[in-house]
């Protein structure tokens, strides 16, 4: 649904599911050169009591704003994302995000909103964000 | 009682260190594809992260890989990411040149179940080649 203004607080942003696989947690790690082996070595993850290799907490972060910035459609940005992993999760594994707009100010240059985001995985929630966009006018 | 943080640490406080990148339209590229984004020639909001490790030796790093901002004078070896917050107050495009500073901004130390677990506020800012701040990052890592 386009961002226009036929919604008001309590409007749902998305859902977004994928599931990062070990090309994705690698070709993150590359792009930000994050050498941190938990991401990447099996058996270092496990010796450190994780199931798995895990995703990266800013691949986390990102796919929070591919779903923001997917409900925006260009119609105004992203300003400010802030976002907390609270338990590991494991590569190969479904990730489900989805955000509800908390409130909207109007001002007279554009709409601000303030989202709330949960990731859950199998059902429970892994990671919590707040959002806030700026719709143009 | 609250536990206290080495003195060793507690010196890091306010340390920044500090680097130059020059985007590329190949660093913007290979980030949006990393990120299973369809459009990859404008840089993603979170396209900052691309720069914020230092991109030392591997033998520069701690043994488990984690960043060289996260190699602290603690006794604690293994490192997670915990919460990340930022604000975007501009764009970045290919041919900028950002001025990159990382600072140690706090470190606090918490009773965990299985020990103590050391917290790292690390601040990141990204100042383009105007001056403006583009991006700013204040990242809290777990050591424990």
């Amino acid at each position: 649904m386009t961002p226009n203004r036929d919604f008001s607080a309590g409007h749902i942003i998305g859902p977004l599911a994928l599931t990062p696989g070990p090309a994705d947690l690698f070709m993150f790690s590359a792009v930000t050169w994050n050498r941190h082996q938990i991401h990447y070595n099996k058996d270092r993850a496990l010796a450190e009591g994780l199931p798995d290799v895990v995703v990266q907490r800013g691949l986390i972060g990102n796919y929070i704003a591919r779903m923001l910035a997917a409900w925006l459609k260009g119609a105004g940005r992203i300003e400010a994302l802030s976002w907390r992993v609270v338990k590991s999760a494991p590569v190969n594994r479904e990730l489900v995000f989805q955000g509800i707009i908390s409130s909207i100010e109007s001002h007279s240059n554009g709409d601000i909103l303030r989202c709330s985001v949960e990731g859950r995985l199998a059902g429970e929630i892994f990671a919590t964000a707040e959002a806030t966009l700026r719709l143009g006018r | 009682m609250p536990h206290e943080i080495p003195q060793a640490l507690r010196a890091l406080i306010g340390k920044t260190r500090s680097r130059t990148r020059t985007v590329t339209p190949e660093h913007i590229r290979r980030f949006a594809q990393a990120i299973g984004e369809s459009d990859d020639v404008k840089a993603p909001p979170l396209f900052c992260q691309s720069f914020i490790f230092e991109d030392v030796p591997l033998a520069s790093l701690p043994p488990d890989g984690s960043p060289i901002e996260l190699d602290a004078p603690i006794p604690a070896s293994r490192a997670v990411g915990g919460s990340s917050s930022f604000e975007f107050p501009g764009d970045i495009r290919a041919g900028d040149i950002l001025r990159i500073e990382s600072t140690l901004r706090d470190a606090y130390v918490k009773e965990g179940k299985g020990g103590l677990l050391y917290f790292l506020v690390i601040e990141t800012s990204f100042v383009n080649q105007e001056g403006k701040l583009v991006a700013k990052e204040s990242a809290t890592y777990i050591k424990r």
